[in-house]
């Protein structure tokens, strides 16, 4: 398992930094208007109604965003945990957290796959 | 085929009569100095990995239905995800300002791909205009600006 993450480290780090990129640029104002303002009722009247969200989550674009927005972000913080755990605890952590966390990442990249594609 | 570097590789078979000392943590670690920002830049790694699932319980809603939605949008009006939603956001901002305008100038090759490198003093206004491009347009979109 060490060896095949070791031999894996490259993809893990090119998702890791794409993670940051669509984590930095695009979560937070997401967050501000879909979590925050749209809750609220900060929003003009029907701008996120559900004929609306669904309407621009369940074409091409939308699915291909949110699905970048789930997986990437997930990636970057399974990456960064693991190396968060390594400096807090060790490096003999890591035989048990890598494996946890990547494995973490994948489930969730197969399940929004799955959640996307039924939109 | 060409194996994997071990790290144990060179160490002698017996240990030398001379002994390192073991290793130890810097005094300051982890709370003090610039170990704090570091290990509050690590401790951001909870929201991208919450807000994630958070983003897929709001695909899970779009894909069951408007009931799925108008409940979902009920539950983001709890003071606890309210609050966890401005710490997000916060943590967001935080590593945002951290990675574009601190780390990502330093981490670049000298050429990237068959491109020579944009001068370091560059890349944080770029990356900065960039970040208020995609909320603006992110705004736009949400707010119901386009139709």
């Amino acid at each position: 398992m060490k060896h095949l993450i070791a031999r894996l480290e490259p993809v893990i780090w090119a998702l890791f930094g794409g993670g940051f990129f669509v984590g930095c640029l695009l979560m937070p104002a997401f967050i501000f208007m879909l979590c925050i303002a749209a809750p609220l009722g900060w929003l003009p009247e029907g701008a996120l109604s559900y004929e609306r969200a669904h309407a621009l989550a369940a074409n091409p674009i939308g699915r291909l965003a949110l699905f970048v927005l789930i997986v990437l972000p997930f990636w970057n913080g399974a990456n960064h945990l693991r190396h968060f755990v390594i400096d807090l605890r060790g490096i003999r952590s890591d035989g048990v957290v890598a494996p946890a966390c990547y494995a973490a990442a994948l489930v969730v990249t197969g399940i929004a796959a799955v959640a996307v594609g039924k939109l | 085929m060409a194996r994997l570097a071990d790290p144990r590789a060179m160490s002698p078979s017996r240990p030398g009569r001379t002994r390192t000392a073991p290793p130890v943590m810097p005094p300051l670690f982890p709370a003090r100095g610039r170990y704090r920002s570091y290990m509050l830049f690590g401790a951001c790694c909870v929201f991208f990995l919450l807000s994630s699932l958070l983003f897929l319980r709001v695909v899970d809603a779009l894909a069951a239905g408007p009931e799925a939605w108008d409940d979902l949008l009920r539950q983001f009006r709890h003071p606890l995800y309210l609050a966890y939603n401005v710490a997000a956001l916060a943590g967001f901002v935080f590593t945002a300002r951290r990675f574009f305008f601190q780390l990502f100038a330093k981490s670049q090759p000298p050429r990237i791909g068959p491109l020579p490198r944009p001068p370091l003093a560059v890349l944080p206004p770029l990356l900065g205009a960039a970040w208020v491009a995609a909320t603006a347009l992110i705004f736009c979109i949400l707010w119901g600006a386009f139709p």
